[in-house]
């Protein structure tokens, strides 16, 4: 074995090094495949391309250069081992025997071939100050799955509150963001130059860009993708630093500028603030404080739900759930008490920023007018946290309608994952007949119905598998961007992209994916019409006729993207099925979610 | 004791707040509401109910009365208005289906919510049954069953149906949330089995005991008390625990089973209502297609001849009515038409040998239009729509050989055209075939049968419907005219009529043919509840369309109608008997006979004249021995022959061979019957040009070889015979005109008193004639005419006496007879 072209100190090198010396060649990974390409090789082909400084094999090349990563062969192999690490390491040589060449630029709807050659913008990425460290071989892999774009003055690269999810680093011109202004003016907010990047928020943190971006001049930029820059952030250590430390600025930063947050503070005297602030990334269950522990920061919440509690007898009780654009701990901080009264607690993923009481009680001391309004603020926000009296016990623990459902309370809706969602599909059992429009208009509109009538029920309302669209996607890490959030917001399925993996399935919490025979012809007016003479069942077992070797893909709904209206919902005839935006209407205006969340 | 569904209407009631408080409901809009529709629905049924009264007022009736009167029937104009009104709700009602599906993708306006199109189904479905009700009208209320009257119960079924439907939908659901939460039993099965599972890996490996308790709780639910009695088997033992689990499970999977039933059973309720609505509801569109089509006349008016002539569909596809059906109503005129001539057009025997041997060997090979149905298209103008074959009688029984049926006047809207009826088919090309039937009376009661019309043709005359058929020609030189002499004229008897009009007669076809009907206010007197009110009174003419024939194939005198025949013909003539003279030097009586047309609107005898017998008998009788000194036109049995020398004394005629009873011919026989022959000419005066009688028309002659026929030849003619003895003239008598004739008696010696006698008698068919018929008819040919020769009936039209006394001396007297009364 000749192994002096291997890298030493690449921990991928060497897992798929030991990982072919351990294989059994059972070939399960390969079955466990959903890839086509899967079917002309066998694992053997594989492992022996490890051992190849360069893989000429025209099969294994088209089979790893197809490979997604999704990781169907990991849970496949009985001897335990990553498999999907080997043809990565594979997947790398491959990306590396690709020669320098012209790289292709977007001009508007066109493509044409620039004047770069992917060595020579390698080295021109390299002087970028955010890509400091990272080497050229992971840089030069990283471009090859990038998109350079030559603007023309005033094209749009985003919309403000689009999800663009993309990193964009300007080589050449000026990007402007902007918002508008009453008079539907464009009102500059920052410039970014040569050099700078901007996007980074909406990869790190899965959020819609604020503001639109465009340029003003002719501008050449590279927009990288969020599977790529997240490869590459495994891959450089420095990169994945960088990264990090530009989220905690920008959240810091973008949280500042909000402005209902911290009442009255001064821009000056928020910059101060923040100074030292750590910001938090808190999984469910994850505790800021308990009760009785020492005050040492006050904490601002940039996203989720947190929730506080107080120790009783009978156990746990909760007292009230703080929220994105809410403060908690300031009145122990600023009455200088010994312990902290209540516990808070992750009641979904979220982020806390933390401000050392030292510099929070300097700051106040600079500003004696915002302190009285801030204190006041602080006083409101933590009334039923910190209240001696407590509510009565919520009589509704358990449900009123038997065993065989949850109450219907807010700590449910946040606990069941409700409250992340953005277009929650609800059925009211005291109005649904089981008539199955629902479900037969979801199937007529996209092939199949991505909707069964099953899933949560607090109490009369149940919460069926259709997609809730959540605020943090677990299903979005597709490395073949077969699931995307379409840029209004949507989680969105590309059929053109699923390769029928099942790997977003898998990931989802709710079990609101599935996988389905790819769609059937579109039928014409009078199949339709002979459609009502037929189920839905001798309906399908027709088409698996048909067809009876369909590939599969992934269904899901995407909340009728490209229609106006949801079909579920408009084919309920009985008013049972509706959707709502548990951040929009989840509240009166005295319940625990009264305040509207902030920008 | 609080009952389930109470404790689950209060948890309802309290989660529905829960929910509302955190802003978990559906907000409704204005279009969702049923409150909404239900209104609008209300609204409607107001308007069409008003529309109902306005017209039960007869407010609208100076529109029209026949379409907008009172009358609430399907086929008034409110009615139809109505009717169009259910068909647009009905399929707005199943608009919803298709919204549903087919359309879900497809509609680009209207699309709305199915919540939306569901109140629309509902309140649409409602307002057709109020349509339909308005449509129907009182038409709802009797025992026909026709495709409105199981349109409406389907709808009714639909309606009651849906709207039970709709309630189930309101009430069920709020009572299964509480017991069911919500309608997967796949997933409570699914947890069944999941439990069983976990049970059954449980108890994997266990005891032999605890794995027999473990089948015991596998196998049915068990109480409480039994449980407790199992478990204190395993109190000493290790695997209580276990057991206590496996408890556990098995009362988790009662319950998700005792769920998955409930389950089931709900969505039963809910949903089996879609067997009955669903299928109904396809089964009334579909109805209601063959409604409209029927309603208007889509088979009798589009469907093709060869689906129309299957006698055995129903009239609304066919539009042949049965006259027996218009009899379940109007059945006194059915009795009378039955019997009548019309109704024996095609059946009558001697028509039917005489048409076969015509068509086989006069008009063999004839081309377009098809002359061959000459006498078909006027003796039977419906049965020419559905018989193929050419000869008579028509296979299919007596629904294809009814002669003129109801149809033929009632359903005749055309120009009626003298002759029409036999070549140019006016009749079938004019017919409005279907469920209209035209009359005379204006505002007509609904019924359930037929709508009525006043008919264009018998409204003001409806004489002038009779010359369609009774004036029979053939145009045989071709030139569009009908000229006497050139053609081959059969029958001008509607002309004759025309020229009596003409000349300032009064009476009319009806007055002597269709006679008022004393004492008869009703025309439909049978129809019950078929009627919607009681008509006002009418007056009934006749049906019996009483004439000079009869049907051969009864006798005669067997003919219910021979009253009424006998009296036809007692009124057509007046006849007397005078100038009775003796010349005593050549022993010579004379006496004459005066005849007078005083009755008919036509000539005497009319029709096919020259198959008419009138005659006279007269018979000089010696008062005293009661022999016969003379007699005329005496015949001994009503199948002998008159013994008229144009036939009898016409050696070369084939058709003499047929005369029975003659011996020789009789000089001084009067008989109007006119003379067959095969080749006929016209009189021309000694410089060749034609001659003209005082009518202007050509007289025709028989040439040179012709003789007399039995069957009518093209290129014949009738002709008017002569009287022997004095070269006079007989043939028809026109209206109001007279003829006189004189007969000359030479008297025995020995007789004394002398009684005279004349009868005016009148025979529709000569014997000869019909012999010479059944002569040349095929054997095989059915009804044979011979055995019905025996049926002919003689009518005395009227009867003169006269006597006289002759001198005893040789001296000269004389003596005027006194006139018979």
């Amino acid at each position: 074995m000749n192994e002096a072209w291997i890298p030493t100190g690449d921990p991928i090198a060497e897992k798929a090094l030991a990982d072919v010396t351990a294989c059994i060649g059972c070939n399960d990974c390969m079955i466990a495949c959903p890839l086509p390409q899967s079917r002309w090789i066998s694992i053997a082909a594989l492992n022996a391309a490890v051992d190849e400084p360069v893989i000429y094999d025209p099969q294994v090349i088209d089979f790893v250069t197809a490979c997604t990563q999704c990781g169907q062969c990991v849970s496949a192999c009985p001897a335990d081992l990553s498999r999907a690490d080997m043809v990565l390491f594979n997947k790398t040589k491959v990306e590396d025997t690709v020669p320098d060449h012209l790289l292709s630029v977007q001009v508007g709807s066109n493509v044409q071939l620039s004047g770069l050659t992917l060595d020579a913008l390698c080295r021109q990425m390299a002087t970028v100050p955010l890509f400091r460290g990272v080497n050229f071989q992971d840089m030069r892999r990283l471009l090859l799955t990038v998109t350079l774009r030559q603007l023309e003055g005033g094209e749009l690269v985003c919309e403000g509150g689009e999800y663009h999810e993309r990193l964009v680093v300007v080589l050449a011109g000026a990007l402007e963001q902007y918002s508008l202004d009453d008079n539907g003016r464009r009102v500059v907010i920052v410039s970014y130059g040569s050099g700078s990047f901007l996007g980074e928020m909406g990869v790190l943190a899965d959020q819609p860009e604020p503001f639109s971006v465009a340029s003003p001049h002719v501008s050449l930029i590279i927009e990288i993708p969020k599977a790529s820059l997240k490869r590459l952030m495994r891959r450089s250590p420095e990169f994945d630093a960088t990264m990090t430390e530009l989220y905690r600025r920008r959240a810091l930063w973008t949280y500042a500028r909000t402005p209902e947050v911290l009442g009255g503070l001064p821009e000056a005297a928020i910059t101060e603030l923040f100074a030292d602030a750590e910001l938090t990334l808190l999984q469910p269950g994850d505790w800021v404080f308990g009760e009785g522990t020492e005050p040492s920061h006050v904490y601002l919440v940039r996203s989720g739900f947190l929730r506080a509690s107080r120790k009783l007898a009978e156990g746990e009780r909760v007292l009230t759930y703080f929220r994105e654009g809410e403060a908690f701990g300031i009145i122990a901080v600023l009455r200088f008490e010994a312990s902290h009264c209540y516990s808070v607690q992750a009641a979904t993923r979220a982020e806390v920023i933390c401000v050392p009481a030292a510099r929070f009680h300097a700051v106040l001391h600079r500003y004696p007018n915002a302190a009285s309004a801030l204190a006041q603020g602080a006083v409101q926000a933590e009334r039923v946290a910190r209240s001696p009296e407590l509510n009565p016990a919520p009589s509704q623990q358990a449900s009123q309608l038997g065993t065989h459902a949850m109450p219907l309370t807010p700590e449910v809706l946040l606990d069941m994952g409700v409250a992340d969602g953005r277009e929650v599909l609800v059925i009211d059992q005291t109005k649904c007949t089981y008539c199955q429009n629902c479900i037969e208009a979801c199937a007529r509109r996209h092939g199949h119905s991505r909707l069964k009538l099953q899933g949560l029920q607090l109490e009369h309302l149940l919460f069926p598998t259709a997609c809730r669209h959540c605020e943090d996607p677990q299903c979005l890490l597709c490395s073949v961007n077969g699931i995307v959030r379409r840029t209004s917001g949507e989680i969105s399925i590309v059929e053109d992209n699923c390769i029928g993996c099942g790997a977003c399935a898998e990931r989802c919490p709710y079990g609101n994916i599935s996988l389905h025979p790819v769609d059937p012809p579109k039928k014409s007016l009078v199949f339709s019409l002979l459609d009502l003479l037929r189920g839905p069942r001798d309906r399908a077992s027709a088409f698996s006729l048909l067809a009876p070797e369909l590939p599969k893909r992934a269904v899901k709904c995407d909340l009728c993207a490209d229609y106006t209206d949801y079909a579920c919902v408009t084919a309920c005839p009985t008013g049972a099925a509706f959707r709502t935006d548990p951040s929009q209407t989840l509240g009166g205006p005295d319940s625990l979610f009264s305040r509207v969340r902030a920008l | 004791m609080a009952t389930k569904q109470s404790v689950g209407a209060n948890a309802v009631k309290t989660t529905t707040k829960q929910a509302r408080e955190l802003g978990l409901t559906r907000q409704v809009s204005l279009s969702e509401r049923g409150l909404v529709w239900g209104l609008l629905g209300l609204i409607l049924s107001a308007a069409f109910a008003l529309g109902l009264v306005l017209i039960a007022q007869g407010r609208f009736s100076s529109v029209h009365p026949d379409l907008w009167g009172t009358v609430i029937r399907g086929y008034t104009g409110y009615g139809e208005l109505m009717g169009v009104m259910a068909v647009l709700f009905a399929l707005l009602t199943f608009a919803f289906s298709l919204r549903k599906r087919a359309l879900q993708e497809r509609l680009k306006f209207l699309r709305g919510t199915m919540m939306a199109w569901l109140w629309v189904h509902v309140v649409a479905g409602v307002l057709t049954l109020v349509a339909a009700t308005l449509h129907a009208g009182v038409g709802l209320m009797d025992y026909q069953v026709t495709t409105g009257k199981l349109l409406y119960w389907l709808l009714l079924w639909i309606s009651v149906s849906g709207v039970v439907w709709r309630l189930v939908y309101k009430w069920i659901p709020r009572q299964a949330a509480p017991q069911v939460g919500n309608f997967s039993p796949a997933i409570s099965s699914e947890r069944a089995a999941k439990s069983e599972l976990e049970l059954e890996k449980i108890a994997a490996g266990r005891s032999e005991v605890l794995r027999q308790w473990k089948d015991w709780l596998l196998e049915r639910p068990r109480t409480e008390a039994e449980l407790q009695g199992a478990k204190a088997q395993f109190l000493a033992s290790p695997e209580a625990p276990v057991f206590a689990r496996l408890c556990e499970l098995a009362a988790s999977r009662d319950r998700s089973l005792a769920r998955a039933k409930k389950q089931q059973a709900f969505i039963s309720r809910l949903q089996g209502w879609r067997i009955l609505h669903v299928p109904l509801s396809f089964l009334f569109m579909g109805l209601i297609v063959l409604h409209v089509l029927e309603a208007y006349d889509f088979g009798p008016k589009y469907l093709p001849r060869s689906i129309r002539s299957n006698t055995a569909l129903p009239a609304a596809i066919t539009g042949h009515h049965d006259p027996k059906d218009c009899g379940t109503c109007h059945q006194a005129i059915y009795d009378q038409w039955k019997h009548s001539m019309h109704a024996h057009a095609l059946t009558s025997p001697l028509m039917i040998a005489q048409s076969n041997q015509v068509t086989r060997q006069e008009l063999a090979g004839a081309k377009s239009p098809d002359p061959k149905r000459i006498c078909v298209n006027c003796h039977a103008p419906i049965t020419t729509e559905l018989a193929q074959q050419e000869l008579l009688p028509f296979p299919g029984g007596p629904r294809m050989n009814e002669g003129i049926t109801c149809t033929v006047c009632h359903q005749f809207t055309g120009q009626s055209r003298i002759g029409g009826g036999a070549f140019t088919e006016v009749i079938i090309d004019h017919l409005d075939r279907g469920r209209v039937m035209y009359g005379r009376f204006s505002g007509a009661v609904g019924n359930t049968s037929h709508q009525s019309r006043v008919s264009p043709v018998l409204d003001k005359d409806p004489s002038v419907i009779c010359q369609n058929c009774h004036d029979v020609n053939y145009d045989r030189s071709g030139d569009g005219q009908v000229q006497v002499g050139t053609d081959l004229v059969l029958q001008t008897t509607y002309q004759e009529y025309v020229e009596y009009r003409a000349s300032g007669g009064q009476g009319t076809c009806t007055e002597c043919h269709m006679p008022i009907v004393a004492g008869a206010a009703r025309v439909a007197e049978r129809s019950g509840l078929a009627q919607d009110s009681k008509a006002p009174p009418r007056v009934l003419r006749d049906h019996s369309f009483v004439g000079v024939d009869h049907p051969l194939d009864i006798p005669g005198a067997a003919d219910p109608h021979r009253p009424m025949r006998q009296a036809l013909l007692q009124r057509a003539a007046t006849f007397v008997l005078d100038n009775i003279q003796f010349d005593k030097s050549r022993r010579r009586l004379s006496a004459q006979v005066e005849i007078t047309n005083s009755g008919a609107g036509h000539t005497l005898p009319s029709g096919f004249a020259f198959a008419r017998q009138m005659w006279i008998e007269f018979t000089v009788e010696d008062a005293a021995t009661g022999a016969q000194v003379f007699s005329s036109g005496v015949l001994q049995k009503n199948t002998d022959d008159l013994c008229d020398a144009g036939t009898f004394d016409d050696l070369q005629s084939p058709i003499r061979t047929q005369m029975q009873g003659c011996t020789a011919s009789d000089p001084q026989l009067v008989n109007f019957q006119k003379k067959l022959v095969d080749k006929a000419e016209v009189e021309r005066d000694a410089q060749g040009f034609p001659l003209r009688n005082p009518r202007g028309e050509l007289i025709p002659k028989a040439a040179k070889d012709a003789t007399e026929q039995s069957i009518q030849r093209v290129a014949g003619n009738p002709i008017t015979r002569r009287r022997p003895s004095d070269g006079q003239l007989l043939g028809s008598i026109p209206p109001d005109e007279g003829r006189r004739f004189s007969y000359n008696v030479t008297i025995p010696e020995r007789s004394a008193k002398l009684r005279l006698k004349a009868r005016l008698l009148f025979r529709n068919l000569p014997p000869y004639f019909v012999r010479d018929i059944a002569k040349n008819q095929p054997a095989t040919e059915v009804p044979q005419l011979m055995p019905m020769l025996k049926n002919l009936d003689i009518v005395e039209m009227a009867v003169a006496n006269g006597a006289l006394e002759l001198p005893v001396t040789d001296s000269d007297f004389r003596e005027e007879a006194a006139p018979a009364p």
